[in-house]
């Protein structure tokens, strides 16, 4: 099993541009504040392309800069070495900002822009934060968990 | 009999005063209201996205330029802001000397002589342009001891906390007072000034925290943000608080400070409760910190529209209930809504409006402009590839 340490270094700035930013939002009332997490995920059995697929890297809320852009950057450098992986773009932000972004790489068969929000839906992956997922069985799909240490930075980690 | 007279009079003139001043509240929550009134749109190239973290208005020649940077192709785009068109593009420099070296931009900035600054916080250099050229680097560092030994907060750049300009100064602040937390949640008493004068940096402490930060902890971030602004025929900083009710004026000439209240009326800091658990060490306390920065009211970006000589002090007010994050359809919102305190040229209160739009909006794109507030949805909302459109916001009641 190879271990990837992700490990991304958000300022306190930069953790505040994502939030002020990206949650700027105005009178919505039914829906719960909450950044609980279902521990599995079901892939849909008609979504193709993910038929070998053993690990996928969910990206939310890509499209502007901030510390969603540093992690954008740090799976993007690393698409070739990428196997039996996906990377999937999720409640984008901005689709115009993340194909500048991806440039040629949009057409990597390891990226996926999930423009319907398969893997942002509630009960689901409605998690604010990159989430890795890792097959256990047929569709079923386990989150991995992330950590954070440092005051000031955010520190994940992603295993293959 | 005459006693009776008096005693009725009496309590006409109290039921007059008593309705009198209720007409007055009720007057005062109706009288000033933000309308839409339409879009202002700046136009994109192909390679451009709808989301800039460094934005900004320059004036030049009684012309309003826009711009900002495209940190996908290092480029900086003008746009006149009346017309929307593209009327320059300066592409940084990336090799030779005193080049930027593939060092990402945390902001950029133009000063009124038209040179430029672009500041790389990963290496803590501030490179300094003239015509496009650069023609000096700055490293922040050398003038400012140890980030870690001497709690000192590099300042950053970015439309909503950009550098100050005045005469031949430059001014760096720190927008994030949060380092200056130590273990007791004792805020160390000072704002750094980064001050730019003849190719040389000095650094003062400048603007001092207020005391209500000490009381214990206000959250994870926004309450720890500080938000400056120049009136560019003054010489005072006025700085905005995240958790305080008052506004900080220091004239930059001798220091002297004074504060003057410039408080939401839907909220008052003084009595909002404290969060007593907010160490980094675990997801779960991350979390909660978080969660009390977006259920608890703050206070945001300070404005000043030299058409109408008004103040605005944007706020986030209203708090539905504790759970407040809507995740549906792929979209996360807040229940959050946000308000506007506009004060005089003279920082006395005339009231406070509530934004009324139900869109999501960007904070790094608000302006206040020839009396309107222009603010640019966040990027998914944004209706078209080839323009960053803003919504146009009209102050009624005035």
């Amino acid at each position: 099993m190879k271990i990837l340490l992700f490990s991304i270094n958000f300022s306190l700035r930069g953790y505040s541009i994502l939030l002020a930013i990206s949650l700027f939002a105005i009178g919505c009332h039914d829906v719960k504040f909450s950044f609980e997490n279902s521990d599995s995920f079901q892939l849909p059995q008609d979504l193709k392309g993910f038929e070998n697929i053993q690990d996928i890297i969910v990206i939310p809320r890509a499209g502007f800069t901030g510390c969603i852009d540093e992690v954008v950057n740090y799976v993007l450098n690393r698409l070739d070495s990428m196997q039996n992986t996906k990377v999937v773009f999720t409640s984008i932000e901005g689709l115009k900002e993340l194909k500048i972004k991806l440039g040629e790489r949009i057409n990597h068969s390891v990226v996926y822009l999930d423009t319907d929000n398969i893997f942002f839906r509630p009960g689901a992956l409605q998690s604010i934060y990159p989430q890795h997922l890792q097959r256990i069985k047929g569709n079923k799909f386990l989150k991995k968990n992330y950590t954070i240490k440092k005051k000031g930075f955010i520190n994940g980690c992603i295993v293959f | 009999m005459k006693r009776a007279f008096l005693n009725t009079y009496l309590v006409y003139i109290l039921w007059f005063l008593l309705v009198s001043s209720c007409y007055s509240i009720i007057k005062d929550d109706k009288e000033l209201s933000l309308q839409k009134v339409g879009i202002h749109a700046l136009a994109l190239d192909s390679n451009s996205g709808h989301y800039h973290n460094s934005f900004g208005l320059i004036h030049s020649n009684n012309r309003i330029m826009s711009f900002f940077l495209n940190v996908h192709n290092y480029t900086i785009y003008i746009n006149d802001w009346k017309t929307g068109a593209i009327v320059k593009k300066i592409s940084i420099l990336q090799n030779g000397p005193n080049s930027i070296s593939g060092n990402p931009a945390d902001g950029i900035f133009f000063n009124s002589k038209g040179e430029f600054f672009y500041y790389a916080e990963n290496k803590y250099r501030l490179y300094r342009f003239q015509n496009a050229v650069p023609i000096a680097i700055y490293n922040v560092l050398n003038h400012g001891g140890s980030k870690e030994n001497d709690k000192f907060d590099i300042p950053s750049i970015s439309a909503m906390f950009p550098i100050l300009s005045m005469g031949d100064s430059v001014f760096f602040l720190t927008s994030d007072i949060s380092v200056y937390r130590v273990k007791d949640f004792t805020i160390l008493n000072s704002l750094l000034k980064f001050q730019k004068q003849a190719d040389t940096f000095s650094m003062k402490r400048l603007v001092p925290c207020p005391e209500l930060y000490n009381r214990g902890n206000w959250g994870r971030t926004l309450g720890y943000q500080a938000y400056h602004i120049f009136n560019a025929d003054s010489t005072k900083i006025f700085t905005s608080f995240g958790k305080y009710d008052s506004i900080v004026v220091t004239n930059i000439s001798d220091l002297k400070r004074k504060t003057v209240y410039a408080g939401s009326r839907f909220f008052n800091m003084d009595k909002e409760v404290l969060i007593s658990n907010v160490s980094d060490k675990d997801e779960s306390d991350f979390e909660t910190g978080v969660k009390y920065d977006f259920t608890h009211p703050v206070y945001f970006k300070l404005m000043y529209d030299p058409t109408n000589e008004k103040y605005y002090r944007m706020t986030q007010y209203a708090f539905p209930d504790n759970e407040t994050i809507k995740k549906n359809k792929g979209e996360i919102r807040l229940g959050i809504s946000y308000s506007f305190i506009v004060l005089d040229k003279n920082l006395q209160k005339i009231d406070e409006a509530i934004l009324p739009d139900n869109t999501e909006y960007n904070m790094n794109h608000v302006f206040a402009r020839e009396g309107m507030l222009l603010i640019a949805p966040l990027p998914k909302y944004q209706p078209y590839e080839d323009s960053l459109i803003f919504h146009k916001f009209q102050l009624k009641g005035l």
